[in-house]
């Protein structure tokens, strides 16, 4: 069976809503839903709508997963709730929806948890949106046995991408590149010490980042030290002025520094002799300060490795066009966990059920002749052999035509809650010892 | 027995081939099967050559140590072996294909070339002269191993300051991890050779007594064990730090080869067969 015709089968499922590809950040922003918002709508979607439903809002996508209450569902009221919600009849449209069904909803978000449809390929911050999503989903009651395969589907295929490609591989974003750089030179950042100097918003995110890697020691030099000293407060850091740099610099491994000066901050003579007291120990120093910060000379010291925006540049994008290279493969392990999911919605049918109620009857009969059978002649063997058969026959006739004929017309969720409990109540999915 | 030990000697080097291709695969190019496969090739390979060198001890009744291209296998062996210990102690796994790469090739000369002498000289039954032989080759395969990540550390160190970030520059342990992995190797290699030095000197009257001191070999190791003691004193002394420490690694690896080979063809003795 292809993926086409298996795509077709899955009736029950839509998935409404826009992304970074199909409305912009502002138009995002007006339709971006908060923790509380999204509890408060959840309940009246799913009085409204759904059997089942999530939602998922994040700064680059809002997105509705759900089974429709009643079939066939038409999309636009769904849409026009969203918007309505946000009051933003007046910038977003219908045009800026996406609306996927059945299979095609499963893929969708397949893709979204495995980190291919984000704005930066393989960010895995999205799968922690998505598990958030899901469990607000769940203790707001609005998660059945569909989509809860369906969600924990999507983090086993997020979980295969990361560990079995390289989509998650490197750093993408020019910021965390500069960390990257750092990892390459430095065993353990958590034993290192960083100097950031200027107090900016590179200087922030540069903290937050060297702080994510278990960098506690930061030192925060500006030419206004009560900026420093906001940043330092903020990292638990230190602060000092500009002047202290070249003071400083032997006890620090990372130098970030992003301030705009006229002059070099650090000159070749002021590394030379910074070099010389810490042993040679290797410094790196990123300048990513426009005009540059550090004199370009400083790269001829022995462990000393002075970087810049373009080895950030490289790296981010090579990163990035590395991840773009792992898409096929991250598709394929999606076709694969399409195939499993697909595998496991058909189980829900009540036929299945059925031959394996059989199966399972059968199988306890024939262990049980087996058992016995030395104790009696081969012709009261047979004769035991079709007794038995015509009981099972008889027992099972019942519910088999019940199951087959009270779910005629009804979704196969609702063959789904009955399936469950057939195999439950019979354990199904256990063989017979 | 002859069958089973001629068809492992062959195998054996296309092992060793095989495991450093699955290595060098995961390494110039991000193979993920190969990268799961590297460490049981690698585990095969040992346990074979291991299984190879206690059959063919036993149908030619002596250890591989009699001729220098006997010791070129056991050298091959004892660097894999190195290598899956440092990779187990260190966690860095990804530099399998420069070490393995060298145990093929010594691997495979000794394969094809190492001559199946029977019975063993008299010389070699010695308790002291085992112990001389496993520190020897334990001791130059960590000089080998610390040349290696030595070369490593250099090449990372000048794509960094050269910013060409490739694939060998992403693939690389970083530079903090191959400084210690080369230090350490020195230092088990450096203590090795004093056990070599210590145990030699005394072996040595015993198996010959009119050997000079002044024997090619005997002045050879000793110069190896200075050069690499000189290099220790500088780190702790002088703080020899990054890459000076890597190029005195590579630098002693070489004087030792040449050394080694130089006193090999000078010496008197160390010719057992």
């Amino acid at each position: 069976m292809t993926i086409d015709e298996l795509l077709l089968q899955m009736h029950d499922l839509i998935l409404i809503g826009l992304n970074h590809k199909t409305a912009s950040v502002e138009l995002r922003e007006k339709l971006y839903f908060r923790q509380e918002e999204i509890q408060a709508i959840l309940a009246e979607l799913g009085k409204l709508y759904f059997k089942e439903v999530v939602l998922l809002s994040t700064c680059n996508r809002t997105e509705l997963v759900g089974i429709p209450a009643n079939e066939p569902v038409n999309d636009e009221p769904l849409i026009n709730y969203l918007i309505e919600k946000k009051s933003a009849h007046d910038s977003i449209s219908r045009n800026h929806f996406y609306v996927q069904r059945s299979g095609n909803a499963v893929h969708h978000l397949f893709e979204v948890a495995s980190g291919i449809d984000s704005l930066l390929i393989g960010e895995d911050q999205i799968i922690g949106q998505v598990r958030d999503a899901y469990e607000l989903a769940v203790q707001n009651g609005t998660v059945g046995q569909l989509l809860h395969h369906l969600f924990h589907s999507a983090f086993h295929t997020s979980k295969r991408a990361k560990t079995e490609t390289k989509i998650n591989d490197g750093a993408v974003s020019v910021s965390y590149a500069a960390v990257e750089l750092a990892e390459k030179i430095f065993d353990d950042l958590s034993k290192k010490r960083a100097m950031l100097i200027g107090a900016g918003e590179t200087a922030e995110l540069s903290a937050k980042n060297l702080a994510e890697q278990g960098i506690n020691d930061i030192i925060i030099a500006n030419r206004t030290i009560e900026k420093a000293e906001k940043l330092a407060l903020e990292f638990k850091g230190k602060a000092i002025p500009l002047e202290m740099i070249s003071e400083k610099l032997h006890e620090v491994d990372i130098v970030i520094s992003s301030i705009s000066v006229s002059e070099y901050v650090l000159n070749l003579a002021q590394v030379k002799k910074s070099m010389a007291l810490r042993s040679s120990k290797p410094l790196l120093i990123v300048d990513i300060g426009v005009p540059r910060n550090i004199d370009p000379n400083v790269k001829n010291i022995d462990n000393v490795f002075l970087e810049d925006m373009d080895s950030l540049e490289i790296i981010s994008k090579q990163n990035r066009q590395r991840r773009l290279s792992e898409i096929p493969k991250v598709q394929k392990i999606i076709s694969e966990e399409l195939h499993a999911f697909q595998h496991w919605y058909q189980s829900l049918e009540v036929t299945p059920t059925i031959k394996l109620l059989r199966d399972k009857f059968e199988a306890v009969r024939t262990m049980e002749i087996e058992k016995y059978q030395h104790r009696f002649s081969g012709k009261e063997i047979e004769h035991i052999d079709a007794v038995t058969k015509a009981i099972i026959n008889k027992l099972l006739h019942t519910p088999t035509v019940n199951m087959k004929e009270h779910t005629n017309g009804l979704a196969n969720i609702d063959k789904a809650t009955l399936s469950t409990i057939v195999h439950h109540l019979f354990s199904l999915d256990k063989k017979e010892t | 027995m002859l069958f089973i030990i001629t068809v492992l000697q062959y195998l054996i080097p296309l092992l060793y081939f095989a495991t450093a291709w699955r290595y060098g695969r995961e390494f110039f190019n991000n193979d993920l099967r190969s990268g799961k496969l590297k460490s049981s090739y690698l585990g095969v390979s040992l346990l074979l050559h291991f299984v190879f060198f206690i059959l063919r001890t036993a149908e030619l009744q002596h250890i591989p140590v009699t001729s220098s291209l006997e010791l070129l296998g056991v050298i091959g062996f004892t660097l894999a072996g190195a290598y899956i210990f440092t990779e187990i102690i260190s966690h860095v796994k990804n530099t399998g294909f420069f070490v393995l790469a060298i145990s093929s090739v010594l691997v495979t000369i000794s394969s094809l070339f190492a001559p199946n002498h029977y019975g063993m000289n008299d010389v070699l039954q010695s308790e002291l002269l085992a112990f001389h032989i496993v520190s020897a080759l334990l001791g130059y395969s960590a000089f080998a191993l610390s040349a290696i990540y030595g070369l490593l550390y250099i090449i990372l160190y000048n794509k960094l300051r050269s910013k060409t970030f490739d694939n060998i520059y992403r693939n690389l342990p970083n530079l903090e991890s191959l400084e210690s992995l080369t230090f350490k190797s020195t230092l088990v290699g450096f203590v090795a050779l004093t056990f070599v030095i210590v145990v030699g000197f005394i072996w040595l009257p015993q198996a010959f007594p009119d050997i000079s001191y002044g024997d090619a070999k005997v002045l050879g190791t000793f110069f190896i064990w200075m050069l690499y003691a000189i290099g220790l004193a500088a780190k702790k002394f002088l703080g020899f730090q990054g890459k000076k420490i890597a190029l005195l690694s590579i630098f002693g690896f070489v004087i030792t080869f040449l050394s080694m080979a130089l006193s090999n063809v000078i010496s008197g003795f160390h010719k057992f067969y």
